[in-house]
């Protein structure tokens, strides 16, 4: 009886493993969250990062995103136009890059919901918190709204993101 | 002799303190005492560090205050009522006095807050009243309009605005 009890607490644990593996791993929120990770660890450099690490990493970043991309902060800051298209976002990317010579970014309360019946679409909202070297471009909370897309070699790319007000003018 | 051996000794007084007669029993209800606490934490108060200047002079940068998650279990956020506000979850949560209720009417004209058109005494704004200017505005049946206390600083950098009743976290306790 005890060894039977045994057993079936191992074989509790191995299944609880490896849906814990599966979940975190392997499913389409796993992958996004990778993802909105992996675009985090890009934009977060110390004081101190050569300019190679930050051609490095401005290449890596241009991958996460579609080719028509649309960014727009104007719900936030008003009259700010949206910036549109893989060139407009290189030209922003290259000039904050330029400009920081240090930058912290948290990403808080990541929620990850697919949009398409196919799987190719997602949403991700999450609130932003950004301390860089330049005073007045940084936050302490700010909401976003993300819309991604999977491209044919099945990786998540970013396709839209839009600033959101948490509280509504 | 051979009766006195049936007998145990009795612990040590120190030990019967410290881990009770029976140590397995102690650490169970120490184990359901530390489940029990930690669940009414999680369920009933958040503790926050305020941020920035929004909520001065009533709260200051660094000041430690706690949430009332159960507040409006029972009962409706009123007027105000400093509240937290979350975001996209309760990482980060805004705090803000609530002005406005639902279904009212709400305007700012040259800093002074105006509910379905009448003056809003405000005594907890200390503070001389920078020149905001906001249209009326009509909030939703489920909607309140949050605000902070310090309505010296421009209007531009002043988060305040609507808020969905479901966002609202819960009362500060004072």
């Amino acid at each position: 009886m005890k060894r039977a009890l045994g057993r079936g607490l191992v074989l509790i644990g191995i299944v609880a493993a490896l849906w814990w593996v599966r979940a975190t791993y392997f499913t389409e929120e796993a992958r996004i969250r990778r993802t909105l990770r992996s675009l985090l660890s890009d934009f977060n450099f110390p004081t101190g990062t050569g300019n190679i690490a930050k051609v490095a990493r401005f290449n890596h970043v241009m991958g996460l995103f579609t080719d028509d991309i649309t960014i727009s902060l104007d719900q936030v800051v008003p009259q700010v136009p949206p910036l549109k298209g893989r060139e407009e976002l290189q030209a922003a990317v290259q000039a904050t890059f330029t400009l920081l010579s240090r930058c912290d970014v948290t990403l808080h309360d990541v929620i990850v919901e697919p949009v398409s019946p196919d799987g190719r679409e997602a949403r991700a909202a999450f609130t932003a918190s950004v301390a860089t070297s330049r005073p007045g471009m940084e936050f302490a909370a700010q909401e976003f709204e993300v819309r991604l897309r999977r491209n044919q070699e099945g990786r998540w790319q970013l396709a839209r993101v839009t600033a959101v007000r948490t509280l509504k003018r | 002799m051979e009766n006195m051996s049936n007998f145990e000794t009795p612990p040590p007084w120190w030990r019967v303190m410290l881990i009770g007669r029976n140590p397995a029993v102690t650490a169970i209800r120490l184990l359901l005492t530390v489940v029990l606490v930690l669940f009414l934490y999680q369920v009933s108060i958040r503790r926050i560090v305020v941020q920035r200047v929004s909520m001065e002079p009533t709260y200051k940068e660094g000041q430690k205050l706690w949430v009332n998650r159960l507040a409006y279990r029972f009962g409706q956020p009123l007027r105000g009522d400093i509240v937290a506000v979350k975001t996209t979850g309760e990482s980060v949560l805004l705090l803000k006095r609530i002005v406005g209720l639902p279904g009212e009417r709400f305007s700012i004209i040259g800093g002074h807050v105006f509910i379905d058109g009448e003056e809003l005494e405000e005594p907890y704004v200390q503070r001389p009243k920078a020149k905001w200017i906001y249209p009326e505005i009509k909030l939703d049946p489920d909607e309140y309009l949050v605000i902070g206390d310090n309505r010296e600083m421009p209007m531009k950098d002043h988060e305040f605005g609507r808020v969905k009743r479901e966002r609202i976290l819960g009362r500060i306790v004072r």
